[in-house]
């Protein structure tokens, strides 16, 4: 309690500190409702107090949400989204919550808030939307986003993408090669160059024409033809003419004759080309306006007077990212709601070097895992109740996947043999050393342990366990074996356990004289 | 009281002589017993065919009574056998095989076999999954619990109750301290099928709270075991 009240004090001090350079008119003045709540690197404070900006006075509800996984390296912020498989969709942040929990295997959901502004009729964010390090959907030009990159930077801005590509991941997710697509739903200009077709096109490819047919899994369209994204596996190559289809992405041109490295099991990724600031970045949506730039309230939005719930994203200097979800529309009580440019003052205030507004109204939700590891909707949804929405941002705790590697073209790297002679003692997987592995992977009934040892701790579940182990190569000179065939090895439950150990007593004491 | 006293002579004589001839019938009703009696044998110094000795005296067993004496005994002189454990608990089903063949035991289940060779007062514990083989060196001298139970049974120990063998209620406790499970389980049961006077099968029957656990033990292949040891890649 103490700490809380040191806390409030502290808050209100730090934002009734006269701000150098911003508006003198300006005050926010919290109340002694304020509290806070931190656990697992994570911060949410919620504040109540009013708000004086240019002689307007207001009631504003604020909820506060920060992380900074700049510093913590568990901490990351990673995107959801709620689309079908040919199409786009929204669900609520406990739906896009829970999508993340059901991708994610080793990561755990902290909390987050909503998204992009998106075309209610379908879902489509505005913006672009980038998602593990795929491109699906560019968005309209000039339109600013947010972007995470494993190293923990957070950057806000607008993406310059080039043209789109052709990208070839191997079953690890690595990259085997890119090739530049030279144009969407057109035939090639030349023998050099490859086209894409998506179903927007509507066509039928005629016949005489080179053609690599990929099964899509997903494919993501702009109904203004503005962005294209497709993803699946190769289905076959033809000449033969070829009706398009939303499953499929027909990829033309004569140099695809050449391309003849393509397992099964990899994966093939139609998508805009992201260059620039944004290039390497594994997780971007986008917002609308910019509210604070090189730590300043940016002055673009005075005129404009409307009041609404707002949802804002904000960088500080020393990487910590926060949200902020601001109630308003009067609901349940007397807040209206919060005016661009005094959001643009608060999100200064409270730290921001840069700051974006996401989508607001009532869109605006924030959700947070409370003691108990439910999830509150910490604000008051305008609608009167959670709106889904097109994508949020969210803050997880664990470790993400591997980025993708770029591997050698062409891949002339020799071929690690498989381990040899798996053995479990215990909780112990061992194995054989394979020369020149630089680390093992092992999958255990389908989840997937690295080791940098010929060994895994592991505790493996009561019944039937498939085990499986590869060697991993050095990305350089060897390439990582294939996968062993799956043993089986039983794990009994205890009182079982305890005969056959009897038994093993007694096979001993059999022996004894 | 002539008459009274010829009919206590009588009866002293029938008695002596139902003395003299010690077969009783066995549980199933049946008088197996071979009923001979030795008017010059000196009772002490040698017991009947249906008699043992305890302290000095000669105590008569009937059939199933005796037929259990021989088979304890025969069991403490086993030196190879197939033994199959069969546990039931729940739904599930587990079954374990040990073999035993004098010098080497080998115990297997679906994950491994695990042979175990004595050397002096160490014995190796070599495990083979698939393709590879583990060694290390365990005591083959743990007198802390009594595992190998059945050869501590005695033959007024059970009672006969539908032909089968029954462990009496008092010496229950002496099953389950040397297996020495989790103290949740209680042995509630343990019948016993004896064939050519061997061990052919135990049923012993657990339970804990609303659980049951019936452990099955087979005896198979009397004298005919026979185990090779693996020759194989060795784990490091």
């Amino acid at each position: 309690m103490k700490k809380l009240m040191l806390l409030t004090l502290v808050l209100t001090a730090f934002i009734l500190a006269p701000a150098t350079g911003v508006k003198a008119t300006y005050r926010f003045e919290t109340d002694i409702r304020t509290s806070e709540f931190y656990t697992n690197n994570v911060r949410h404070m919620y504040i109540e107090g009013m708000l004086n900006y240019n002689g307007d006075s207001t009631k504003q509800r604020i909820n506060y949400f920060s992380a900074n996984p700049l510093v913590h390296d568990d901490i990351h912020v990673v995107v959801a989204d709620n689309y079908l498989d040919y199409s786009w969709g929204n669900g609520t942040p406990f739906v896009l919550k829970d999508n993340i929990h059901e991708r994610y295997d080793n990561l755990e959901v902290l909390g987050g808030v909503n998204g992009d502004f998106y075309d209610t009729s379908n879902g489509m964010p505005i913006g672009a939307f980038i998602k593990d390090f795929r491109v699906l959907h560019n968005g309209i030009a000039s339109r600013h986003i947010v972007g995470f990159k494993d190293s923990g930077e957070t950057i806000i801005g607008v993406p310059e993408f080039a043209g789109h590509e052709l990208v070839i991941f191997d079953r690890d997710g690595d990259i085997r090669n890119k090739i530049n697509i030279d144009g969407i739903n057109q035939m090639p200009a030349n023998d050099e160059a490859i086209t894409a077709y998506f179903a927007d096109s509507e066509t039928t490819l005629p016949d005489d024409v080179y053609k690599m047919i990929i099964s899509a899994d997903l494919t993501k369209i702009d109904e203004g033809g503005r962005s294209h994204y497709g993803e699946g596996a190769l289905y076959k190559t033809t000449e033969a003419a070829f009706d398009t289809d939303m499953i499929y992405v027909v990829l033309v041109g004569e140099p695809l004759k050449d391309i003849d490295y393509i397992h099964e099991d990899d994966t093939l990724v139609v998508q805009r080309q992201i260059v620039g600031d944004f290039e390497g970045v594994r997780f971007a949506l986008g917002g609308n306006q910019m509210l604070v730039e090189n730590g300043e309230p940016t002055d673009y939005w005075h005129s404009r007077p409307f009041r609404h719930p707002r949802t804002a994203v904000g960088v500080k200097e020393d990487g910590t990212v926060f949200f902020l979800a601001v109630d308003g529309r009067d609901y349940p009580e007397f807040v209206p709601g919060i005016r661009l440019s005094e959001l643009g003052e608060l999100m200064a205030e409270l730290g921001a070097v840069t700051a974006l507004n996401l989508d607001g109204g009532g869109s605006t939700g924030m959700i947070i895992r409370n003691h108990d590891l439910e999830y509150d909707y910490v604000n008051y949804p305008s609608d009167g109740r959670v709106r889904p929405v097109t994508n949020g941002a969210f803050f997880v705790q664990g470790s993400l996947d591997n980025a993708p590697v770029h591997l050698p073209f062409p891949d002339e790297r020799e071929t690690l043999s498989s381990p040899q002679n798996i053995f479990i003692d215990g909780r112990n997987i061992v194995f054989d050393d394979v020369a020149h592995a630089s680390a093992y992977e092992i999958i255990v009934n389908g989840q997937t342990y690295r080791s940098l040892t010929p060994m895994l701790d592991v505790d493996l579940e009561t019944g039937l366990n498939n085990i499986s182990v590869r060697a991993i190569g050095d990305y350089e000179d060897y390439k990582n074996s294939d996968f062993t065939e799956d043993i089986t090895y039983t794990v009994y439950n205890e009182p079982v356990k305890d005969v056959l150990n009897r038994l093993k007593d007694m096979a001993r004491n059999l022996l004894s004289e | 009281m002539k008459r009274f006293s010829l009919a206590f002579v009588l009866m002293l004589l029938f008695a002596l002589a139902a003395c003299g001839d010690q077969t009783t019938p066995d549980d199933n009703g049946d008088d197996n017993g071979n009923g001979g009696n030795d008017d010059d044998q000196d009772i002490v110094e040698t017991c009947e065919e249906n008699q043992i000795e305890v302290d000095g005296e000669c105590i008569t067993l009937n059939a199933i009574e005796m037929r259990r004496y021989d088979t304890f005994n025969n069991m403490q002189e086993v030196n190879n056998y197939r033994l199959i454990t069969t546990i039931e608990l729940g739904d599930e089903t587990e079954s374990f095989t040990l073999l035993w063949d004098d010098q080497i035991t080998k115990i297997s289940d679906d994950n491994e076999d695990v042979y175990y060779v004595r050397d002096g007062d160490i014995c190796e514990e070599i495990t083979v999954q698939g393709t590879v083989k583990n060694t290390v060196n365990v005591d083959c001298q743990d007198q802390s619990q009594n595992q190998i139970f059945y050869t501590a049974f005695e033959y007024d120990w059970f009672k006969t109750e539908d032909g089968t063998g029954l462990l009496i209620d008092e010496h229950l406790s002496f099953v389950e301290e040397a297996l020495n499970f989790d103290d949740m389980w209680a042995l509630e049961r343990l019948s016993l099928d004896v064939s050519q006077l061997m061990i052919n099968q135990m049923v012993l029957l657990f339970v804990a709270d609303e659980e049951t656990m019936t452990i099955t033990f087979e005896f198979e292949d009397y004298g005919d075991v026979s185990i090779t040891l693996p020759e194989m890649a060795v784990s490091e």
